[in-house]
């Protein structure tokens, strides 16, 4: 396969037809009760930055996961310079020339840069170190000063511990750890993801020159737009399939939205507006229900500040890292604050802690399901129940069981929750049904004010639109929302109003689209709202 | 029984713990002819007490993903303050009460020390139990804690009541009422909760910290309540008694399914584990072994325990797997990822 | 080649570090308890109550260093004890039946390590959390002297040479040979930690050790070598300690895997892992003897000293709890440092 781009339209211009560097055939991967992979084939050039896009659920994790050496595909290959290659441990992977920076930090607190970039690869001293394994660090030093020179590494810093480090700089060393073995290919796992815009842009510098120095970067990310003027070319996953490699300056960022989801930004936001066109009115009315003021909390959140009115469904847009999930445990009282206020129905309260915060009416449903919301071993009914279990207890002490699951079916049955009985085990759900019975939870407790953090993450199409009903019921019924979303069609379609975080405070509001908005009115308030979500930069 | 039978058979809770207690106590009754007459009964069950009790409170810390090494130091400490009072004159409530406050206020101090102060539980319990049974070799090197009057306090391990001992009903009353506590209402659901997922409880409204305060004064007062009735059983305190108890606890739970990692476990099963222990150092006894044996059995049984306990629920979670129908987006392909690294 | 003084490690110069550990917290204790108490009895600063401090502080000091080790690595041994008791009762037992006494030590020596072995394969192969596996041990070690001695102490079995090896005798200027081993296994332990590809392994895996293992470094093969080491040296304090105290007691080594544990932390050791010191261990380790001594001194029950070593642990662990918390609140980014979750260290296995 040649590296013009496949599927999908074949622009102008496509990039001349070299020898791939990295090129995965046919990947099938299956764990049990899930098809990850369907089949991926795509490739990558030398000295080019590759982007790998799609959606949570996509695939992507998984074959990086294959490129890296964690998992064996079951079907098909993984060809390295025309080679086919069986990479069957990550070190094995770094060893033909291919370095992972994962997600999740795999640096060592504790240890120096120096010993973090050459952990398990540690050259030792001759003779009577070979023998007794002591380390050569003179050696060391002199492979890692010129990675040092080259980005800009103070070379003072090699001996502190890296825990020392802020998140640039701790990428910083996890990059010279891969460049330090020769790697030709770098696969970073959503850099930015920790990263101030300033301390992207410093990494996007030092990545153009991986580049410039002949090494090939596979960049996960869902962050589109920051693509432009970067990547080279991009590759978009969708539901395990491969939906198609594109050269990134050909393409605007509209027509990989689309690959990523299957369907155009209008079309998702149109059956939105039908799936919640069905469910009742609601007015935003003037009556105010929470209102928080300058909370502070670290550097994290740095006078935050928000009101919601009865009625309304207040949306909160910002870019990862911005704050909007601090905030939102912030305001529910899962973290302490240095400085802030808060007031309900217009008196303040005091919120220390969850349960002080339900007893006054605001509740959560928090970002990651299975870690932070799921009781995987329960019963669906006993989930849901978890949100205010005085109300099924008889005589204060005693749980009513009957009571209990008669209350979880009907909720199973408002909210149109899949599930067998409601004595089924929650973890055996699939993840939009789980996450109905956690909104179920938060609503048992009868909250004034229920903030959705992310709720359609990692959910297909369907129970999105039906999550979206249940937000407009609630609200209908006289609750009020606050929904936090990365995706902005969704806070668009859904929310009265959307106020946008940015660095921890505040900086700005954008109306919500009225039903039936036309798609040059959703493209200018996807503009707005990224505009100030980005801080003014350049969006294609 | 086909093999999918067997599994299942074997996943049910107590299964396997009643088929060890079955198991043992057959295998001494044919060593020994001596060893299923009622009266050797009533010993096993008697001397299981002691650390039944105990091994109720150890589970409702161990369902939360806790763990309490003091337990056994404060039983000790707890019936040698109660012999105190005994000795010094002070009456059967007043000795009762001392000796319950004692393992109230360790619970307590437990309790505050982990879920307030953030301290590792681990270390916290290792510190009271040095705390604790130093506290009562102190005592006890004062005061020969023996020799005292009170008819009551004897009758309380040593007078039986419908021909079955005292301290044996009191066992099953506290099994039977905190496996119904456990099971049955708000807080032994929110018990359960802190120990499946305690930032889901958390964020849910629950009260953790007050939750896992709790169960150490739970685990605490019954430590307490075992040692009183131990004093009572052996009219004295030795400076060391209760060392090694809270070894015996571990095993009992951890025989009984109990999960040390949290979210799982029984009052009832845990006393099935307890119950096993009795015959084994019983059964030991009788045949004349030398009763240090008792010791690598305890030890060797809580490996062998989880081992056994984890194959079988890793067989029977990977056969659950399978069956479960294919999504039409991956609910978690991420998690089962995580599962697949070894984490 | 020789490279340039980084400007940044001069920040932290020795006495900055010193100032800032808990092993420093530990070392300014224990002057000034040692300065408090030189006031109060005349009998506590005389050199030959010093030595013999150091004399008795070499066993836990050993343990301590091994204890360090463990839990930087991550995890923990509480079989330590045990397995020193056992080890001694081997070393008693073969030497009173006439084996000698070179072939003795070596038996002990690889009974100590066989054990630790099994500690590592039972978590790494059969998944048992480490303290749980330990704890196991603990037990099994235990209850095993005490079926092999029968209740009745192993003595007659001392010969000259082996007291002198206990410390009974001095070999120069008032030091035993057990002190100049501690010295030799610090210093040895303290370099491997710093300068050892082995070292860095170790600590690494206590710092992250899924993150180590997605780089290659062999945690399994680690764990096991951690506490095949831990298992040597505490069959090295058997050996020891059947020399100095020349009876094997059922219970010998008991208690000794808390006080370990306390000087480990007291070093700066953290259950967490990743953390640690092997020369605030020897500190702790002299400290725990100081108190001992001080106990002694003054008359008062020897049993205080386990309540006091209770205390010690609690106060270590929450001043070091107190000390993370403040330095986090000032570079605060995300939610607050976790409490130490679940039951112990290492619940890796499950």
């Amino acid at each position: 396969m040649t590296l013009a781009t496949s599927t999908g339209s074949r622009p102008p211009g496509a990039p001349s037809e070299v020898e791939p560097l990295v090129e995965v055939r046919g990947v099938v991967k299956r764990f049990p009760g899930v098809l990850a992979l369907k089949g991926v084939s795509f490739a990558i050039a030398p000295g080019e930055i590759h982007a790998l896009l799609g959606e949570n659920g996509a695939g992507k994790s998984t074959i990086i996961k294959v490129l890296s050496g964690a998992y064996a595909p079951d079907e098909g290959e993984v060809l390295l310079r025309g080679e086919p290659v069986q990479i069957v441990t990550p070190s094995y992977a770094r060893d033909l020339g291919i370095s992972t920076i994962h997600q999740e930090m795999t640096l060592v607190p504790h240890l120096s840069a120096l010993r973090n970039v050459f952990l398990a690869r540690e050259p030792q001293r001759a003779i009577l170190g070979q023998r007794l394994g002591v380390l050569d660090e003179d050696e060391m030093e002199r492979r890692v000063l010129p990675l040092c020179k080259e980005f800009d590494f103070d070379p003072a810093d090699l001996q502190r511990p890296v825990s020392e480090f802020g998140a640039l700089k701790q990428q910083l060393v996890e990059i010279m750890r891969a460049l330090a073995f020769d790697a030709d290919l770098v696969i970073m796992d959503e850099p930015t993801a920790a990263l101030t815009e300033h301390e992207s842009e410093a990494l996007f510098t030092h990545m153009r020159g991986m580049r410039s120095g002949g090494v090939s970067v596979l960049w996960v990310t869902h962050r589109l737009e920051e693509l432009p003027g970067l990547a080279d070319r991009a590759t978009v996953l969708r539901d395990g399939g491969f939906e198609g490699t594109v050269s990134v300056a050909d393409v605007p960022t509209r027509q990989l939205v689309r690959m990523m989801l299957g369907r155009s930004v209008e079309s998702i936001a149109e059956s939105f507006a039908e799936a919640v066109a069905g469910a009742p009115e609601h007015h935003a009315e003037k009556i105010e229900v929470l209102r928080a003021e300058g909370i502070v909390r670290g550097k994290v959140l740095r006078d935050a500040g928000l009101t919601v009115h009865k009625g309304e469904i207040l949306g909160v847009a910002g870019l990862a890292g911005a704050g909007r999930t601090e905030f939102a445990r912030a305001i529910i009282g899962a973290d302490p604050i240095d400085a802030g206020s808060i007031h309900l129905e217009g008196k303040p309260v005091k919120i220390g802690s969850p349960q002080q915060a339900m007893r006054h009416g605001v509740a959560l449903v928090p970002e990651e399901r299975k870690v932070q919301a799921i009781f995987g071993d329960l019963s669906v009914a006993r989930n849901i129940s978890a949100g205010a279990i005085r109300r099924v207890l008889k005589g204060r002490v005693v749980v009513d069981q009957a009571k209990e699951e008669r209350v979880a079916e009907q909720y199973v049955k408002e909210l149109g929750i899949r599930t067998p009985s409601v004595r089924q085990k929650i973890g055996l759900l699939s993840g939009g049904n789980q996450q109905k019975a956690v909104v179920a939870r938060c609503l048992f407790a009868q909250p004034k004010v229920l903030i959705f953090d992310e709720p359609t993450q990692g959910v297909d199409i369907g129970a999105k639109a039906e999550i979206h009903r249940l937000i407009t019921e609630y609200v209908a019924d006289g609750g009020s929302a606050i929904v936090i979303s990365s995706e902005t069609p969704e806070l668009l379609t859904l929310c009265d109003r959307i106020i946008v975080m940015r660095q921890g405070r505040f900086v700005g509001e954008v109306a919500g689209a009225p039903p039936h908005a036309q798609k040059h009115e959703l493209d200018a308030k996807e503009e707005d709202i990224m505009h100030l979500a980005t801080g003014g930069r350049d969006v294609q | 029984m086909s093999s999918n039978r067997l599994l299942r058979f074997f996943s049910t809770e107590g299964a396997t713990i009643g088929i060890l207690l079955v198991g043992v106590v057959v295998l001494f009754s044919i060593l020994n002819s001596s060893y299923l007459t009622s009266e050797n009964i009533e010993n096993i069950l008697v001397q299981s007490t002691f650390v039944l009790i105990i091994a109720i409170g150890m589970t409702f810390v161990l369902i939360t993903g806790g763990i309490d090494l003091s337990v056994g130091s404060v039983l000790g400490l707890s019936a040698g303050i109660s012999v105190l009072v005994l000795v010094d004159g002070g009456g059967f409530l007043l000795a009762v009460l001392a000796g319950l406050a004692v393992g109230l206020g360790f619970g307590l101090l437990n309790g505050i020390l982990i879920a307030k102060a953030g301290i590792n539980d681990f270390i916290a319990t290792l510190a009271t139990l040095g705390i604790a049974g130093g506290a009562l070799v102190l005592i006890a090197a004062e005061k020969p804690l023996t020799g005292f009057e009170s008819s009551t306090f004897s009758a309380l391990a040593n007078d039986k009541v419908v021909g079955i001992p005292l301290p044996v009903i009191i066992a099953a009353v506290m099994v039977v009422g905190l496996e119904l506590v456990l099971r049955r209402t708000g807080f032994g659901r929110v018990v359960f909760a802190v120990g499946i997922n305690r930032e889901a409880a958390h964020l849910s409204g629950l009260n953790v910290d007050r939750t896992r305060i709790a169960v150490f004064v739970i685990s605490g007062v019954l430590a307490s309540v075992s040692g009183i009735l131990l004093a009572s059983r052996l009219s004295s305190v030795p400076p060391r008694l209760g060392q090694g108890f809270e070894l015996q606890a571990i095993a009992a739970a951890v025989l009984a399914g109990t999960s040390l990692a949290g979210g799982r476990g029984s009052v009832a099963r845990a006393a099935l584990g307890a119950l096993f222990l009795g015959a084994v150092n019983v059964g030991i006894q009788l045949e004349q072994i030398d009763t240090a044996w008792y010791q690598v059995v305890v030890g060797l049984s809580i490996v062998g325990a989880m081992v056994i306990d984890r194959s079988v629920r890793e067989l029977a979670l990977s056969r659950m797997r399978m069956h479960v129908p294919p999504d039409t987006t991956p609910a978690m392909p991420d998690v089962l990822a995580g599962a697949k690294e070894g984490r | 080649m020789a490279t340039q003084t980084p400007i940044g490690a001069q920040a932290r110069t020795l006495p900055r570090r010193i100032a800032t550990s808990t092993g420093g917290g530990t070392l300014v204790f224990l002057l000034v308890m040692s300065a408090i108490m030189a006031t109060q009895n005349s009998k506590f600063l005389t050199s030959n109550n010093l030595f013999n401090v150091l004399n008795q502080s070499v066993f836990i000091g050993i343990l301590a260093v091994a204890m360090t080790i463990v839990l930087i690595h991550g995890g923990i041994d509480l079989s330590v004890g045990a397995v020193a008791g056992l080890t001694g009762g081997v070393v008693a037992y073969l030497m009173g039946h006439g084996v000698p006494m070179g072939w003795a030590f070596i038996d002990a020596l690889m009974l100590g390590t066989a054990l630790g072995i099994v500690n590592g394969l039972v978590i790494t192969r059969l998944g048992v959390p480490d303290f749980i596996a330990t704890l196991a041990m603990l037990g099994v070690a235990r209850g095993l002297l005490f079926v092999w001695t029968q209740g009745v102490p192993f003595i007659d079995y001392a010969t000259d040479t082996y007291r002198t090896i206990g410390g009974l005798k001095d070999l120069f200027w008032q030091i035993t040979l057990p002190m100049i081993i501690l010295l030799v296994v610090a210093f040895a332990a303290a370099t491997m930690l710093t300068r050892s590809r082995f070292g860095s392994h170790v600590r690494a895996t206590g710092s992250n050790r899924e993150g180590a293992r997605l780089s290659g470094v062999a945690v399994d093969k680690v764990k096991i070598a951690v506490y095949a080491l831990s298992g040597a040296l505490a069959a090295l304090v058997g050996i020891l300690l059947a020399g100095r105290l020349t009876t094997v007691q059922p219970g010998m080594g008991e208690g000794l895997e808390l006080r370990a544990i306390a000087a480990a932390i007291l070093g700066g050791a953290a259950l967490t892992g990743g953390r640690g010191s092997v020369v605030g261990a020897v500190v702790g380790a002299i400290t725990l003897a100081v108190i001992q001594n001080i106990i002694n001194l003054s008359g008062l029950n020897p049993a205080w000293e386990t309540l006091i070593v209770g205390v010690i642990i609690l106060a270590a662990v929450l001043a070091d709890r107190l000390i993370t918390l403040a330095a986090s609140r000032s570079t605060a980014t995300t939610s607050t440092p976790a409490a130490d979750t679940g039951s112990g260290p290492a619940m890796a296995g499950t």
